[in-house]
């Protein structure tokens, strides 16, 4: 075994498994955003998405997320 | 031209970067959610990790459950509509430049990367550049070394160079397919359509690529 392949083994043996994701609220919410946008309210107007990409629609957000509200 | 001392020295950073998230955190998953519980879509950190200097940013999320990843990170690089950054400026300096997505790298539940991928502007928005610039945009991809998601961003930088071949060709396999596909559909109706939000694909395996280093 490589001194990298040893390396890697010995921090996964102690690495964290991190619990499957919970329900979106924003799917609870009715958005439609795709990319991680946090749909804080009833109409997409509000929906107030983060990550950097300009949403079309009525959706103001910059985040990277579709908007599909009506 | 990758050579073999230049991915060992990649392999070497990224590997580092991994055991500081892991033992300071508990994971590179865990240093980015901070022990919050992972919900869906939600961007971790909820800011983002933005490099203003280079232009870079990335986030952590999960929404594929049907997957065997946990979840993926998106790396966008902030450029104007020519692909063009030429100051070394705030991200949000310039109303021209927006994040163009470079492609994502998916993980594992421990933190382990297990795949490279692109997809579509349905996902990510931003301005669209063939495989020849977006490499351009990857290498001027930096992130900084310092701060609180130091060790991701470690990782991170170092396994985009260990990973150069691999992701030359997964962006190349990435026009093909579009080039496939606007045979049948326009292209704004293609970037737009949810089922063809992932355009290639590369499952990687980490730990048998450092067993060979």
């Amino acid at each position: 075994m490589s001194q990298f392949s040893k390396r890697l083994q010995n921090s996964l043996a102690a690495a964290v498994v991190t619990a499957a994701a919970a329900a979106s609220p924003m799917a609870i919410a009715g958005c439609g955003a795709k990319c991680g946008a946090k749909c804080t309210a009833k109409s997409a107007a509000k929906c107030g998405a983060k990550c950097g990409a300009k949403c079309g629609a009525k959706c103001g957000a910059k985040c990277g997320a579709k908007c599909k509200a009506k | 031209m990758l050579t073999a001392a230049s991915k060992k020295k990649a392999a070497e950073k990224s590997l580092c970067g991994f055991e500081q998230a892991t033992a300071q955190h508990g994971s590179v998953l865990q240093c980015l959610i901070q022990g919050q519980t992972v919900q869906a879509y939600e961007h971790y950190p909820s800011d983002n990790v933005i490099d203003h200097e280079s232009g870079s940013q990335y986030f952590y999320h999960s929404h594929r459950a049907e997957d065997s990843e946990h979840g993926h990170l998106h790396l966008f690089w902030h450029a104007d509509a020519r692909g063009r950054r030429t100051r070394r400026e705030h991200v949000q300096a310039s109303t021209h430049w927006a994040p163009t997505h470079l492609l994502a790298i998916g993980l594992a539940s421990n933190g382990l990367p297990t795949s490279l991928f692109t997809s579509n502007q349905w996902v990510t928005g931003g301005y669209w550049f063939d495989a020849a610039r977006t490499l351009k945009m990857l290498s001027r991809f930096a992130l900084s070394e310092t701060g609180p998601y130091a060790p991701v961003n470690r990782f991170i930088n170092g396994l985009l160079v260990q990973y150069k071949n691999e992701i030359e060709q997964l962006l190349t396999a990435r026009d093909n397919e579009v080039t496939e596909l606007l045979k049948k559909h326009q292209w704004q109706a293609l970037q737009e359509k949810e089922q063809a939000e992932i355009l290639s694909f590369v499952a990687i395996d980490w730990v048998g690529d450092l067993e060979k280093i």
